[in-house]
């Protein structure tokens, strides 16, 4: 969807928790994200602008 | 609906902060419509949504780090919302809202120019082609977002596919 309507990604990645430095409001996390990794799914970041 | 439901519903009522108006395509826009800045918060500072915030953590926990900035949380689901709107509430964070709605009806609720920021965190994926147009991230959603969001609006998502594509989202 970013692509193809032309956004500009300012970060992306699709294991947030494998990178170095992440921003700390990041780490928030969710009750259904923190399911998600208990069942040992990678969890996904994307950052854009409009 | 269950009696813990209703309670809540009820308690969310007596929270400041806390908005659940009765409004349907057919309503004229609210009055919260472009007065976030003068008649919730009473300040200028930069408006950021959590769009289907379910329980708030979010809206909550950016709200005490970014004593700077507002917070609103939007969601149709009263039950889960209750729990982030208490806090909020308990420990008094000025900074922090929340909205119950749908987000098909978000531009009443928001003038131009009115918000900075839009933080979507786990999304219902509404896998099914037929209900595309109900991802809070399709062209569709997004298209509305621009109508009330600044300049250069930024949008931060986070779920467990890196496929973002309106067609693919899933969990």
């Amino acid at each position: 969807m970013v692509k193809t309507e032309g956004y500009h990604v300012i970060t992306a990645t699709d294991n947030l928790y494998a990178q170095n430095n992440i921003n700390i409001d990041l780490e928030i996390k969710t009750t259904y994200e923190k399911k998600f990794l208990q069942q040992g799914m990678n969890i996904c970041y994307l950052g854009f602008n409009v | 609906m269950g009696k813990n439901k209703l309670s809540r519903f009820a308690e969310m009522e007596s929270f400041q902060r806390v908005f659940q108006p009765e409004v349907d395509f057919n309503s004229p826009d609210n009055t919260l419509k472009g007065n976030w800045h003068t008649n919730v918060f009473k300040n200028n500072n930069p408006i950021v949504l959590e769009v289907g915030c379910g329980r708030g953590e979010y809206t909550v926990n950016l709200a005490q780090r970014y004593p700077n900035k507002n917070f609103i949380g939007i969601d149709i689901k009263g039950a889960r919302m209750w729990r982030g709107a208490k806090t909020a509430n308990e420990q008094n964070i000025l900074n922090a809202a929340f909205l119950r709605t749908r987000m098909e009806l978000v531009e009443k609720f928001f003038g131009s120019n009115e918000v900075s920021e839009i933080w979507i965190t786990f999304p219902d994926p509404q896998p099914r082609e037929s209900k595309e147009n109900r991802r809070l991230i399709s062209p569709m959603f997004i298209n509305r977002y621009k109508n009330f969001l600044k300049a250069v609006p930024s949008f931060t998502l986070k779920q467990t596919t890196n496929n973002f594509s309106i067609t693919h989202t899933k969990w």
